[in-house]
């Protein structure tokens, strides 16, 4: 099975659930936010609209990434589609994290990101059958850079 | 005896915050320590007392005690000066590639994405915070506790080729499209 429809698959579907999260609370983010917060007290919050927010009492934990969907929305050939500029979407993505985690803290992760245009132009030349044959990105780059089994790149 | 700690924790803490003193954005009753690491520079600031700060990346109020981390990609090998800073946080201007956060006491969150107040003890790990309309293309490691193991490989793809722009060399220079992987 190719790695790529599964992975536009995960992006979308967690791009359209956390776009429908913010949408339903009235909050629009406008940065992709991938982290880990640990309470032990008392915390409150609250969106930007303060629309939603919540009370929190002893322990809490949270590991959590937000998709902004205020991203341009584009052509095919990948520039800005002037047709129709209030339009947005849900910004490309492809990730991996790691994490290590000892007690309540975090003591180390690695992540693997790709935003934008560089996401955009990798998962192009993973998905085009003529990349593998000219020696260029192909699905197993894919794998190999957004693999966690695979912690770091090898060194020339 | 969980609760009770943490309550003699926070007295503490704010005692220290009302003995200490405070810190405003890079100055004040602080010290930090910056690491340099492969392709990347990490900032440890330690406060006791009042801190604000006022970053983009990470706009708050803090009192008490608490150690904030930063990991900024290295432009320049000699941007920053290696070693312990006394009252004085050199952070560069530009957004961090990661932060982690670890506060005993008082902390509020200005951030669009984050507005909160938290009495108690509050850890905070950003693993990557990127605008809706940049392009990136990274891997990082981070370890808070061993900041000289962190790793920072920015790649680029260009005509189908991912090459890695802020790979170190030997010399301990970053190097421009020198190496590639695969």
């Amino acid at each position: 099975m190719s790695i790529v429809p599964t992975a536009r698959r995960f992006a979308i579907a967690t791009g359209a659930a956390l776009a429908l999260i913010a949408e339903l609370t009235g909050c629009q983010p406008t940065n992709l936010y991938v982290g880990s917060n640990t309470i032990v007290g008392l915390n409150g919050a609250m969106n930007a609209d303060q629309t939603a927010g919540h009370l929190i009492v002893g322990y809490d934990r949270r590991f959590a990434a937000i998709v902004p969907k205020s991203a341009p929305v584009l052509k095919d050939d990948g520039s800005i589609d002037q047709s129709n500029l209030n339009a947005h979407e849900a910004m490309g993505v492809l990730s991996c994290s790691e994490l290590k985690v000892q007690g309540i803290f975090v003591t180390g992760f690695t992540e693997y990101l790709a935003t934008g245009d560089a996401a955009r132009e990798f998962a192009k030349q993973v998905a085009d059958p003529s990349a593998a044959s000219n020696n260029q990105a192909t699905t197993a780059d894919m794998t190999k850079f957004f693999s966690c089994a695979i912690p770091h790149a090898p060194k020339q | 005896m969980g609760i009770s700690c943490l309550w003699n924790g926070l007295v503490l803490a704010l005692a220290s915050a009302l003995i200490a003193g405070c810190a405003f954005d890079n100055v004040g009753l602080l010290a930090s320590r910056v690491t340099s690491a492969e392709g990347a520079w990490v900032v440890d600031v330690y406060s006791a007392g009042a801190y604000l700060h006022t970053r983009a990346d990470d706009p708050g109020l803090q009192v008490g005690i608490g150690r904030r981390s930063y990991v900024f990609d290295k432009r320049d090998a000699q941007e920053l000066t290696p070693g312990w800073h006394y009252f004085t946080a050199p952070l560069p201007e530009r957004a961090s590639f990661a932060r982690d956060s670890r506060t005993l006491g008082l902390e509020t969150t200005f951030a669009r994405d984050d507005m909160s107040l938290t009495l108690g003890l509050r850890a905070t790990t950003v693993m990557a915070r990127v605008s809706a309309g940049d392009a990136r293309f990274y891997r990082l490691t981070y370890l808070p506790e061993q900041p000289d193991e962190t790793m920072l490989e920015i790649f680029e793809v260009t005509r189908g080729e991912v090459a890695c722009l802020l790979c170190q060399q030997p010399a301990g220079l970053p190097s421009q499209l020198e190496q590639r992987w695969p």
